[in-house]
């Protein structure tokens, strides 16, 4: 099959528009070397004027006149029909002599014309400055909905992680319960899965102040202290969700304990903060 | 003189005189693709200041001023229709064109030129075309959907619009005078 054959078919589509992007760059670049195409298009294009011409004529509102006529000779359109006239005007040739005199009054003209390029200039230069506070502000909106798209990514990618370590069947339930004066009636729940981390739900926490954060800990068999999980903050109920992975030498669990400490990055070694939550697994 | 000659003299009687004998069939137009009567008259707007603008351009082209008009108007509908429709892209990069640009404006003389009897005769294979491709056709012309977009609206298979649509063009180009 020839390329002229590979692209004829999209003739049809390209005429009328409905090429997508990628296909249509592709067609014009084929379009540029194959004489059997353009002459094909001249007259699928013809037939697309015919067709458009063949549009019933609606009779526009009586106002639409004037407003259409004042926009398009408007101060703003004019500029571009008189640079045609100026174009045009510079071929003819005078002779010299005639025009001499009265060259005080092409200067005068000149000036005149240099004073309406400029306003011409500022006014184009006060759209463009427009133009370009749309198109920041599009672009910003575009960024704002992309970082969504990106929350929400993470948000899902966050809980199939969640739903995964549920339904893996290594996964152990820790029971916490509220200890000492702190949060008596505080309850936490972990689930357990070594590979994959745990997924920690607490409820009835003291609400804390700003310079305050709540620090897991897991106790391992094999090591001597208590391995920080991480940190989390509780919501205006008391509550938080969230899911962590193990730190290393802490896989294999046998309790988990949540501390009171000084925010925002917990205690960095040992607890130093009360516990208020405290389980052990088959506790 | 011819009057779009006069326009591009500067001549806003002139302008005002085409508007009298097109501005109906640039409004049915507009309408034809445009749901909002707002949107249809800021098209007539729009392409008489694109005439007005482009008119000393195109005088030197010689086509005939109907053809020209009426495709100024379909291309100015869609770009409104599309920038109405718009949604932005996520995955592409900010400021890719990624709705393919109506070509309608920068045809040639020859393209924009034909007679009333062409008319009728396209408007005749339109009307005989069956309603298969006559609706798919109507969707790429009058709401500007890319063919991909087409099968979509429609769940008609892509490669079947393809067709349809190439075949209803060829009906549509064989009734013109050569």
């Amino acid at each position: 099959m020839s390329s002229h054959d590979a692209f004829a078919p999209a003739l049809a589509a390209y005429v009328l528009d409905a090429l997508e992007a990628t296909e249509r760059r592709a067609f014009e670049a084929h379009l540029a070397t194959c004489a059997e195409c353009r002459a094909e298009l001249v007259d699928l294009r013809r037939a697309a004027t015919a067709l458009a011409a063949g549009v019933d004529a609606v009779e526009p509102p009586a106002s639409l006149k004037a407003k259409t006529i004042a926009r398009a000779t408007g101060p703003r359109a004019t500029f571009p029909a008189a640079t045609g006239r100026v174009t045009r005007s510079d071929a003819p040739t005078r002779p010299r002599a005639v025009l001499a005199p009265y060259a005080w009054l092409g200067a005068a003209a000149a000036v005149v014309c240099v004073v309406g390029l400029g306003a011409y200039a500022l006014a184009l230069r006060g759209q463009v400055a427009t133009m370009r506070e749309s198109l920041a502000e599009a672009t910003a909106r575009v960024q704002s909905l992309r970082a969504e798209v990106v929350d929400l990514r993470r948000d899902s990618v966050r809980l199939n992680h969640t739903l995964s370590l549920l339904n893996a069947p290594t996964v152990m339930r820790v029971d916490l319960r509220g200890q000492g004066t702190g949060a008596p009636a505080a309850l936490g729940r972990a689930y357990l899965s070594g590979p994959q981390g745990v997924v920690f739900a607490a409820s009835g926490l003291p609400v804390l102040g700003p310079d305050r954060i709540y620090q897991v800990w897991v106790f391992s068999p094999t090591a001597n202290a208590p391995i920080s999980a991480g940190v989390f903050p509780v919501n205006e109920n008391g509550n938080a969700v969230f899911s962590f992975d193990l730190p290393p030498g802490g896989e294999v669990v046998k309790a988990v304990a949540v501390t009171l400490e000084r925010g925002p990055n917990g205690a960095p070694g040992a607890a130093e903060g009360p516990v208020v939550l405290l389980g052990t697994v088959g506790g | 003189m011819a009057l779009v000659a006069e326009i591009a003299a500067g001549s806003t009687d002139a302008l005002a005189r085409l508007y009298d004998r097109h501005a109906g069939i640039v409004f049915g137009m507009a309408r034809r693709i445009l749901s909002r009567l707002e949107d249809a008259e800021e098209v007539v707007q729009d392409v008489f200041a694109q005439v007005w603008r482009e008119a000393a351009r195109y005088e030197r082209s010689r086509a005939t001023v109907a053809g020209w008009v009426v495709m100024l108007s379909r291309a100015r509908s869609i770009d409104r229709l599309r920038a109405r429709h718009a949604r932005p892209d996520l995955n592409a990069p900010v400021g890719d064109d990624a709705a393919p640009p109506i070509a309608s404006s920068g045809l040639t003389p020859e393209e924009l030129t034909i007679s009333a009897e062409d008319v009728r005769s396209v408007r005749g294979a339109l009307a005989e075309l069956p309603d298969a491709q006559r609706s798919l056709l109507e969707l790429a012309y009058y709401e500007g959907l890319t063919h991909t977009e087409i099968a979509d609206r429609t769940g008609v298979p892509l490669g079947t619009v393809k067709t349809r649509i190439r075949t209803a063009m060829s009906a549509l180009r064989g009734v013109l005078k050569p």
